[in-house]
């Protein structure tokens, strides 16, 4: 286990090629994260087309420290202007804000990238020691499991994702797997849903289905809504790296608080479905409540700044592990960052464990490096990085949809699937529009495939009682607990006032 | 109750229900999978569906009971939604512009439509310069060309007409 934990690490800095794959996706993530409009699904999205070609290792590792250093560039907007890019970083400007307002801005932004930077590092370390606990429990998983994990997981993700939305959540994911049936059935060699049509042999392509049910929705919905995060002037927030500095050192001088919230975020993540603002504001909530002056909480206290941001950024590692090891994306983010993994050919499961630990350690590893390198980068030019939040939404379309059509084309190189990607967008659109879930509409296709095999196998080994197996008993109690309660919330009458959001 | 996600709703059931018809028709080993996933789903619409008339059923009721404004007291200004009909002519243009683009890319390729397409958007959607807009295509073309045409040697695609109209022209 140290020989690959090691190994991995020297694999991954003495490449000058994956470093410098790593740099650029660091760069590519921090311009991203402050972009409007673009958030780390869609960035992940366009980015696929690009990896085409590199290897496994290489692929992933770009991918995944795009997708990790995302929302480290996020918060700027959010303490400069008081306009948070995303969920994840409405929490940082209850305080960020107020500390800009009184001329604290380059504090704020050297604690709060610094904190981000730690918790992301801090949450790769939380994943790392998890593994020899998890190695004896995924390998005790049979065919029978793996295909409940695959119901499981749609049911989960769309019940905490959305509440209330738990039956639209299946729907969404039950259609993912109902596509997944499409092309060559393995087992009869039967052309199911694909009729003469060659280019559907092969199944719905992977690529052209997470762009249409992403990327081409969040483009159309930023050219219909225009505009720039910021519409405030750029007013001079007396920016200095002395500040700056003393904002770094915040993080060390509350060393207990960032390890707590680290973990705490981490641990959320492993979660499928909890995204970063509910460690966010979880964090927040316990940096409140754990100070011993809460009345500074919400008039610029830096404890309000770091805490968000280590578990935002914490979440990551620990939603890797759902991700690798189950195939169950710990967020909406996760669930694309999958599907372009399997296009790369690495197959999540417990397998994972077993055949391809030294890319688990590799990954693990690019969270850290990628993290070190985006604080590096963030605190240098985070002042000028700002500018990028006046940026106008509709300059942004054209692009996003050429990236969008070249990655469509090139997943298989066949004009079809642009036809394909007109039809699925529709859909993803009205996903969209209608306030659906979409992330399980890729756990469905993503896991579909491997759904069908494994209960193929759990059939021909144990016949329909696989059903009754122990650890297939307790997840299916699981999936109608979850489904008892999705009616339940839909059913029940509902308080007035009971909508108040955390942030008020 | 939201009319918009019932229909959509309707529409997964019609899906799920013409998917679960069209499997009907494979042997049983090729079927199963689909049955297996399909009739649930045709389940979950229909649940979904019964959800959303006892929704609009109960507000509809509940509306019947709302108190009235009170009177002198001026109602706070209602915050426009994210989506509605005072978004609709820009999201259908931008549905036009999207199809247009991807039906320009199948039919005249990549080469042709980046440049057109870039610069008809940015002069009439975005409001940018007509001269901007001509440059910002023309440079995405041409990093196009650099990025898959000679770093990466892909092909991408010259489209179903294209190439026609060029051998006819004798180019």
């Amino acid at each position: 286990m140290i020989e690959t934990m090691f190994g991995a690490l020297f694999g991954l800095v003495s490449s000058p090629h994956i470093m410098g794959l790593m740099l650029i996706a660091v760069i590519f993530g921090l311009l991203v994260g402050v972009t409007p409009g673009i958030g780390g699904k869609l960035s992940i999205a366009m980015a696929i087309p690009f990896v085409y070609g590199m290897d496994m290792v290489a692929g992933a590792v770009f991918l995944l420290t795009m997708h990790a250093v995302n929302g480290t560039s996020g918060q700027i907007s959010s303490i400069m202007f008081g306009i948070p890019g995303d969920g994840d970083d409405a929490a940082t400007t209850l305080d960020g804000y107020p500390l800009a307002k009184k001329g604290e801005a380059a504090r704020a932004l050297g604690a709060s990238i610094t904190a981000s930077g730690v918790g992301g590092i801090i949450g790769a370390v939380v994943f790392a020691l998890l593994i020899p606990f998890l190695e004896p429990i995924v390998l005790q998983f049979s065919p029978a499991e793996f295909f409940l994990i695959a119901i499981l997981g749609i049911s989960f993700i769309a019940f905490l994702s959305s509440g209330d939305k738990i039956v639209k959540g299946l729907i969404v994911g039950f259609w993912g797997l109902m596509l997944a049936t499409v092309g060559m059935d393995p087992q009869t060699g039967t052309a199911r849903y694909a009729g003469d049509h060659l280019f559907l042999w092969d199944g719905v392509s992977l690529v052209t289905a997470v762009l249409a049910l992403f990327a081409v929705p969040e483009m159309i919905a930023l050219g219909t809504k225009g505009g720039s995060i910021s519409s405030v002037s750029a007013e001079d927030k007396n920016f200095s790296y002395r500040q700056l500095l003393s904002g770094i050192l915040e993080v060390p001088r509350h060393w207990w608080l960032v390890l707590r919230t680290s973990v705490i975020g981490a641990v959320i993540g492993m979660i499928p479905g909890l995204g970063g603002s509910a460690a966010a504001w979880l964090c927040y909530g316990h940096a409140v409540q754990t100070s011993k002056h809460p009345e500074r909480f919400g008039k610029g206290a830096i404890e309000g700044v770091i805490a968000p941001e280590t578990a935002s950024n914490g979440k990551e590692g620990g939603s890797l592990l759902p991700t690798l090891f189950f195939g169950i994306p710990g967020s909406s983010g996760m669930a694309v960052l999958l599907g372009a993994f399997l296009i790369l050919g690495i197959q999540p499961g417990a397998r994972m464990m077993t055949d391809h630990l030294d890319l688990v350690w590799t990954l693990i590893w690019a969270l850290i490096v990628g993290n070190l390198i985006a604080v590096a980068i963030l605190l240098v030019i985070c002042r000028w990085v700002a500018v990028l939040t006046f940026v106008n939404g509709r300059y942004l379309v054209p692009f996003i949809l050429l990236f969008v059509t070249i990655g469509c084309f090139v997943s298989d190189f066949q004009w079809q699937n642009l036809v394909v990607l007109v039809l699925l967008s529709a859909i993803g659109y009205g996903f969209l529009r209608a306030d659906w879930p979409r992330a399980p509409f890729v756990i469905g296709l993503v896991l579909g495939g491997e759904a069908e095999g494994s209960l193929h196998q759990a059939l021909q080994l144990w016949g329909y009682g696989f059903f009754l197996r122990p650890l297939s008993l307790v997840l299916i109690a699981m999936i109608v607990s979850l489904m008892a309660i999705a009616v339940w919330r839909n059913l029940r009458p509902r308080r007035h006032g009971r909508q108040v959001g955390f942030g008020g | 109750m939201n009319s918009f996600s019932t229909w959509l709703t309707g529409l997964m059931f019609a899906i799920f229900a013409v998917m679960v018809l069209v499997s009907l028709q494979y042997p049983p080993g090729a079927r199963f999978m689909p049955l297996i996933v399909g009739i649930p789903g045709l389940l979950l619409c229909a649940l979904q569906l019964a959800l959303d008339f006892a929704k609009a059923r109960r507000s509809r009721s509940l509306d019947r009971f709302r108190a009235a404004p009170k009177a002198g007291k001026p109602e706070a200004a209602a915050e426009l939604p994210e989506f509605g009909q005072h978004t609709r002519g820009r999201e259908i243009l931008m549905w036009i512009y999207f199809v247009a683009f991807v039906g320009s890319v199948v039919l005249f390729g990549f080469y042709i439509t980046v440049p057109i397409g870039i610069t008809l958007f940015l002069w009439t959607q975005a409001g940018a310069r007509l001269p901007v807009a001509a440059g910002a295509g023309a440079a995405a073309t041409l990093v196009l060309f650099l990025m898959f045409g000679e770093l990466l040697q892909i092909r991408l695609h010259p489209g179903l007409v294209a190439p026609h109209i060029a051998r006819a022209v004798g180019l």
